[in-house]
């Protein structure tokens, strides 16, 4: 009676796992042994380009009229705020001699579109963001502009979290061990790193992770996203080239900026636009002077945060070793979260860790901590340490978080509660490919490879962003909707972040209610390319078969 | 050629003409057109001649594409040649390994066993042992004691059993909690101003808040002494930028004037004086009450990083407004400052009006793009913050008392020992940096870190920990001091600061003879 008070709608009856300690509205138990799966590339296999679904051209139009609509109406508003000097506007124009603090152009969009979905952003949240998220309820009385609420929260299936490995817990080894190191560090150690800021359990955690990721060498940054603006001034100069692919994260953009390289951009994934920008680059040399590029580092990330995609690591070795560029890879989504071991990229095409020259990763996403890593040869972090901004100038990594992360880690490599890191690890990759199956065969277009545990789900028209986001909180489930810009201008979508926390039962009853909201605001666009047909007619299982067939089918190959 | 295929040529020609004419003809109001082209052109063929050049170069302007054009300096090569540049080419190694020679910097950085309080076990490699040595901790930013204090250590903990430790989640997606909302709330009333934006490293917020209001175009009147959190956010922004001579108030006037005259015929762009409470690189402060002046008869808005002055100067902590009474918060457009220094904590945070918050919120690179700073946080910053406006605590007396004291110490023994060193800082600040006179000052940046670093090395083993400041000259705008760090703390006792005075310049004259 206690968890249907408590809002909590699903509960195992025996769980069979590891991991019964834990609380159930952070961490669900394991119903069944079939619910594992352990996830493997093929050892030196190149990685085959997802099949992309695409919808019918008529979707795309009124995506586009829907665009031009929402646009001409907020002119229309604009012209009239103008006209009787409205109380927003007065942030917008010249006043006594003084510029207005943004410009009303570049505001546009986020004043008259997102503004209408503002109640779909930024929800307030309270407690663990583990399997269920409870968030404060809130309502606007004038048109969002402000929010208030009225004290009651709603505990909602969380599926928005980067909670990978389902670390975000209140409970457990972990919260213990973040526990200890404030009794015995404090809350901060006062300084920068390379100041009086460094700790032995710095020291001791840079060498875990080091270990975790196989290289020899690890630096720990306070914030995951510092990380990446201050890695590239320590790495390349105005001399060097910066190839970047063109799906990168705003911190990778932010950082090599500031370094001050020359930056280019290939299409996202695209090996054969890579190439020819290579061969091109390294031929022509650097603009002007044609003298050569000093250096030329390659940044891309392994798991795409917005498409589910993976960088072709197995392709991008062998360019690095024709080609003698060095290659970056961006671990924020993938430590932790792919490969059988937990290990990232690497671990998941079975490449030596030696072919990528400097892994970074945050510690956010996998691990239930915060602040981000770069791990490399001993040498370079060497270097990195003396000429870092992060670690000369920025506040050292907290004490709770280095004892989050080293217990987590080491779950993960089984020396804390032998099992459990593998529970967590099968249990994320099997959620990730039976959702990722049973919302191929009720007939959606989703994006990614069949392994991540990011699956973007198509919406295209942007009211139906707010109108999925909105129904599904009527069910009690928390979803990301995305929009542009941070996705072209007609692939809105849903984002469902998977983790080792939800039950199959939880995925279920995503399930039903995807498919019941799909119907009802059609979103069922799927042709059928991208998953089995039966009839050579597109896709559209009942819920019922997904359901039935889910568990055996998603451990074999997908479609 | 054969005359019979230019005679189909021709043919060909023809009919393609004549069917083109009778399909344009054919099309609704295609004879109006017609009308105004034949008795517009039949003055003035050579119009016709100009007009159909121009027609010309607008359709191939269009069709060139942008790649083309910067191909401008391409040299065309074959594959084969391309094959072999590719093989002939050689990078530098990604970054070149350390030197023997530069060992010692990496070997200055201390290692602290235990908790970062007063008192530290730590193992300086520099001073030759890898033993932990008990020393007094003379360089931490945790002045008030707030990292170690027992009260606000529950409080993690009792947070931690709540929210977990990491949020998961940037604050657009579900990660803006209720304890970030609250310390929000606390911090922009305790800092007297109507919204407040939190930040998840103190560093990254001056790098993100700038360039989310100026843009390219936009102009920035900074002082040559800022720290390098504003200058990098300076540089990502792309603004017009001056400097002013370091809290030089008649040479920010005269760069004021001059820059006003120089765009006085642009059209009106963003303009902001950017200015340090305390600042980072030399320990003083500005004339705050000159600045708001100026900014006022020139229009121009201010943004102030207060890093450094929130928990350290004003009577209770509230920074470097508390000294000037006839200025007030709105005065100030921007404030912006860390949780990582004074409060103990980390992260930062950035207060102003509702609509200088709001436009943080969905267009700061680092609120957007970054999860939000871990709960545990935000709720021990708001304790910090509650502690100073509780005046019957006391932190705050006794830091001033304590720094007063120091640097009394520091400037009765720097007399006599024929002031070997300079305080730069303020002689109130417990932020205290100091560098070496003049007659001792090498040219080489090396040389003169290592003299510091020697400095630094005795004190250690004679049982004081302070610090160079240790600043990073390859990404610095302006030429970098070289300074040592020495910071009081209300756990000092008044044996511990004669003993900071005496260890100190007992080592300064052995490495200064």
């Amino acid at each position: 009676m206690a968890a249907v008070e408590a809002g909590y709608r699903v509960r195992p009856t025996k769980p069979v796992g590891k991991l019964g300690h834990l609380r159930d509205e952070e961490f669900g138990a394991l119903t069944s042994p079939d619910y594992l799966y352990k996830h493997q590339h093929p050892p030196g296999v190149e990685l085959p380009a997802p099949v992309e679904d695409e919808p019918p051209y008529s979707i795309l139009i009124w995506t586009y009229l829907s665009y031009l609509v929402l646009i001409l109406i907020g002119h229309i508003r604009d012209f009239f705020s103008r006209h009787f000097k409205s109380e927003s506007m007065k942030d917008l124009g010249e006043h006594d001699g003084y510029a207005p603090l943004y410009s009303d152009f570049d505001s546009f969009y986020i004043r008259r579109l997102q503004h209408r979905i503002r109640d779909c952003f930024s929800r307030p949240t309270v407690g663990v963001p583990g399997r269920y998220i409870t968030l404060i309820n809130r309502s606007s009385n004038d048109y969002n502009n402000t929010f208030t609420e009225d004290g009651t929260t709603t505990s909602c299936l969380n599926l928005s979290s980067y909670n990978y490995l389902g670390f975000a817990q209140s409970v457990g080894q972990c919260t213990d061990a973040a526990e200890d190191y404030i009794n015995e560090y404090g809350i901060s150690s006062g300084a920068s790193r390379a100041t009086t800021g460094t700790l032995d359990a710095h020291v001791l955690c840079e060498d875990v992770v080091a270990d975790f990721v196989g290289k020899e060498s690890s630096m720990l940054f306070s914030m995951g996203y510092g990380t990446n603006a201050s890695i590239f001034s320590s790495l390349v100069d105005k001399n060097c080239l910066v190839i970047s692919d063109e799906l990168n994260h705003a911190s990778i953009r932010f950082g090599s900026r500031l370094s001050g390289a020359v930056i280019k951009i290939f299409k996202h994934n695209d090996m054969h636009d890579l190439e020819k920008l290579l061969r091109e680059q390294i031929s022509q040399g650097q603009p002007r002077t044609h003298r050569p590029w000093k250096k030329i580092l390659l940044v891309v990330e392994g798991l795409y945060s917005m498409e589910g995609t993976m960088t072709n690591l197995p392709r991008l070795v062998e360019l690095r070793k024709k080609y003698k560029f060095y290659l970056f890879v961006d671990e924020a989504h993938s430590v932790g979260a792919m490969g059988p071991r937990g290990r990232g990229v690497c671990d998941y095409f079975s490449i030596d860790t030696s072919n990528v020259d400097i892994l970074m990763g945050t510690l956010t996403k996998s691990f239930g901590a915060t602040g981000g890593f770069v791990a490399a040869d001993k040498a370079i972090i060497d270097r990195i340490r003396l000429t870092n901004m992060g670690s000369n100038y920025a506040e050292a990594m907290s004490p709770p978080v280095l004892g989050q992360i080293f217990s987590s880690l080491k779950t993960i490599t089984g020396e804390i509660n032998p099992g459990e890191g593998d529970e967590r690890l099968q249990r994320l990759a099997f959620n990730s490919r039976y959702l990722r199956l049973g919302l191929k065969r009720l007939g959606f277009i989703v994006y990614g490879i069949d392994d991540s545990p990011i699956i973007p789900l198509l919406l295209y028209q942007p009211s139906k962003m707010p109108a999925f986001s909105r129904l599904m909180l009527e069910k009690k489930i928390a979803v990301v909707v995305v929009g542009y810009p941070a996705t072209p201008l007609t692939s809105s979508r849903v984002r469902f972040c998977l983790s080792s926390s939800l039950t199959k039962a939880d995925l279920d009853e995503l399930l039903a209610a995807t498919n019941e909201i799909g119907d009802k605001i059609c979103l069922k666009y799927g042709s059928g390319i991208a998953s089995d047909s039966i009839d050579g007619k597109p896709v559209r299982w009942s819920l019922s078969d997904v359901i039935a067939n889910g568990v055996e089918d998603c451990k074999k190959p997908l479609k | 050629m054969d005359q019979s295929v230019i005679n189909d040529w021709v043919s060909y020609i023809n009919d393609a003409t004549v069917v083109t004419g009778d399909f344009f003809r054919s099309l609704p109001g295609s004879s109006i057109i017609i009308r105004y082209i034949k008795s517009s052109y039949q003055d003035d063929p050579i119009r016709s001649i100009w007009e159909a050049l121009l027609f010309i170069f607008a359709v191939h302007y269009f069709l060139a594409s942008k790649k083309s054009y910067l191909k401008k300096n391409y040299v065309p090569l074959s594959e084969r040649e391309v094959d072999e540049l590719v093989n002939e080419w050689e990078p530098e190694p990604l970054v070149q390994p350390l030197q023997k020679s530069e060992q010692w910097d990496l070997s200055s950085i201390p290692v602290i066993h235990g908790a970062a309080g007063v008192k530290v076990n730590a193992v300086l490699n520099t001073t030759g042992t890898t033993k932990p040595k008990q020393v007094l901790n003379c360089a931490s930013n945790d002045f008030l004691s707030f990292a170690n204090d027992e009260s606000i250590k529950a409080k993690a903990v009792e947070v931690i059993r709540q929210y977990g430790v990491g949020s998961c989640g940037p604050p657009g997606f579900y990660g803006q909690q209720k304890a970030h909302i609250s310390f929000e709330s606390t911090i922009s009333k305790f800092m007297g101003a109507q919204d407040a934006i939190v930040y998840a490293q103190a560093f990254n917020t001056g790098t993100s808040v700038i360039p989310s209001f100026l843009k390219r175009g936009d102009i920035v009147i900074a002082d040559a002494g800022i720290n390098l959190s504003v200058q990098k956010g300076i540089q990502m922004s792309r603004v017009t930028v001056r400097w002013y001579q370091h809290n030089d108030m008649k040479d920010l006037e005269k760069v004021l004037e001059q820059t006003n005259k120089e765009f006085r015929k642009r059209p009106l762009t963003r303009r902001f004086i950017i200015t340090e409470a305390l600042f980072e690189n030399s320990g003083d402060s500005p004339d705050l009450q000159k600045i708001v002046e100026l900014k006022y008869k020139y229009k121009y808005r201010l943004m102030l990083d207060e890093t450094w002055s929130l928990g350290i100067l004003g009577k209770t902590g509230r920074g470097l407004l508390e000294e000037y009474p006839l200025v007030s918060r709105d005065d100030i457009e921007i404030t912006f400052g860390s949780m990582a220094h004074a409060l103990g904590g980390g992260g930062g945070y950035c207060i102003g009006s509702r609509s200088v918050v709001k436009h943080q919120r969905i267009g700061s690179l680092a609120v957007v793009f970054s999860a939000s700073m871990p709960a545990y946080l935000a709720v021990c910053a708001e304790a910090a913050i509650e502690e100073l406006s509780d005046t019957s605590s006391g932190r705050m007396a006794k830091l001033h008392k304590n720094a007063v004291r120091l640097n009394e110490i520091l400037a009765t023994a720097n007399l006599r020992s024929k002031n070997k060193l300079t305080i730069i800082s303020r002689p109130d600040s417990p932020y205290i940096l100091v560098k070496i006179s003049e007659k001792y000052v090498d040219e080489n940046y090396g040389a003169m870190e290592k003299k510091l670093q020697e400095i630094t090395d005795e004190c250690f083993k004679e049982g004081i920990m302070i610090t160079r400041s240790k600043r990073l000259q390859q990404y610095e705008v302006i030429p970098i001091e070289h300074t040592l760090k020495i910071c009081a703390s209300i756990d000092h006792s008044e044996n511990d600061l004669n003993f900071i005075g005496s260890i100190l310049f007992k080592a300064v004259n052995k490495v200064l003879p």
